[in-house]
């Protein structure tokens, strides 16, 4: 399995919390990464069409009158696969603090 | 409608048209709402815009790896383009259909590569050998291309002449290995210079001046016709492998 891109990860860690639409997910990763990942509508909607292609996540329509008001929510594919990641990420901090921590020692 | 959402709107068209049908709306609302609030418009802009076009990139290159289409069939397109390229190259160089060699207004070649671009991108679309009447249209539209191209040529050539000689000024430009320099002189003015190999490219008789053209290929230039032949290959095959009938099957597993 492929690690994830940061990216993708915040989007899918802003869509775990609960089902959000397009420019709710941008504000969110904005936020979460302290404002050093900033996304353009391009670069997010391209992210949400692989995640969709891939089924980690789904996409309804929050009201069904109008086109430019869609809502994206993780899937439990999408869920596991974050969970997987977030297992790596744990495995990796926890082998890098061994290493320094041998090395200061 | 504001000039800012024109310009989006207008750049959403580079996405292909599948895609714009599924996303199009949303990401222009996405867009309003991110405008209405962003401290710094122009950085905002900009960012926008990048990514707007990177995206387009990123989805055509999804598009053509996901044809339907066999690698191997796709390459019937591209190389009937490079065939009709190489052909259209040979008979310029050989029968000097260029009057005097070179071309000599550097838009020319613009034009050229424009024309056969876009010549390669129709064939790439919509040829197919085995389907007799997309072949038909395509032969068709080569000859259309045969014809349309060298009067084009013709008349940017004629009409820079023309600015030379009024102008009555020096001209010069240089590819790696290619130098043309172009010069108008008085019959009994400025003399030429010594040893060089300058050519009386034409005269006017009314005025009496006339045009000089000093025009050297290195042996060791670079193969500019096989580079370009090669580009145009690529351009008919990506054409041929995001064409409308095989995007529209991959898009519809989103709606």
């Amino acid at each position: 399995m492929n690690p994830i891109t940061e990216p993708v990860f915040l989007i899918l860690l802003s869509l775990a919390e609960h089902p959000r639409h397009g420019y709710a997910i941008l504000k969110d990763v904005e936020e979460m990464s302290a404002g050093r990942v900033v996304l353009s509508t391009g670069t997010l909607y391209g992210a949400l069409r692989r995640l969709l292609d891939d089924g980690w996540i789904d996409r309804v329509a929050e009201d069904r009158t109008s086109r430019d008001r869609q809502t994206y929510s993780l899937t439990a594919g999408g869920l596991k696969r974050l969970k997987a990641e977030v297992g790596r990420l744990k495995q990796m901090t926890r082998l890098a603090n061994l290493r320094v921590a041998g090395r200061e020692a | 409608v504001n000039r800012v959402d024109r310009l989006f709107r207008l750049l959403l068209r580079l996405y292909p048209a599948s895609w714009r049908a599924v996303f199009g709306a949303e990401m222009l609302g996405t867009f309003q709402e991110g405008y209405a609030v962003a401290r710094h418009k122009v950085r905002f802009r900009l960012r926008e815009f990048v990514g707007l076009a990177l995206g387009a990139v990123r989805e055509w290159n999804r598009l053509a790896q996901q044809s339907p289409e066999p690698w191997l069939r796709s390459l019937e397109a591209p190389l009937l383009v490079f065939l009709l390229y190489g052909f259209g190259f040979y008979v310029s160089v050989n029968m000097e259909l260029w009057a005097n060699g070179p071309l000599l207004f550097p838009g020319s070649y613009v034009l050229l590569a424009g024309s056969c671009g876009v010549g390669a991108w129709i064939v790439g679309r919509h040829c197919t050998v085995f389907q007799p009447r997309r072949f038909l249209l395509t032969v068709i539209l080569s000859a259309a291309c045969l014809i349309a191209i060298p009067y084009g040529v013709r008349a940017t050539e004629s009409a820079w002449i023309n600015h030379l000689l009024n102008a009555d000024g020096n001209f010069h430009y240089h590819l790696p290995g290619v130098w043309v320099t172009i010069e108008s002189h008085n019959q009994k003015g400025v003399p030429l210079p010594l040893g060089s190999n300058w050519i009386l490219f034409i005269q006017r008789n009314t005025d009496g001046r006339a045009l000089y053209v000093r025009h050297s290929l290195r042996s060791d230039s670079p193969p500019y016709g096989l580079v370009t032949g090669f580009l145009f290959m690529v351009l008919a095959l990506y054409a041929r492998r995001t064409s409308r009938r095989l995007s529209g099957a991959v898009a519809s597993n989103i709606r």
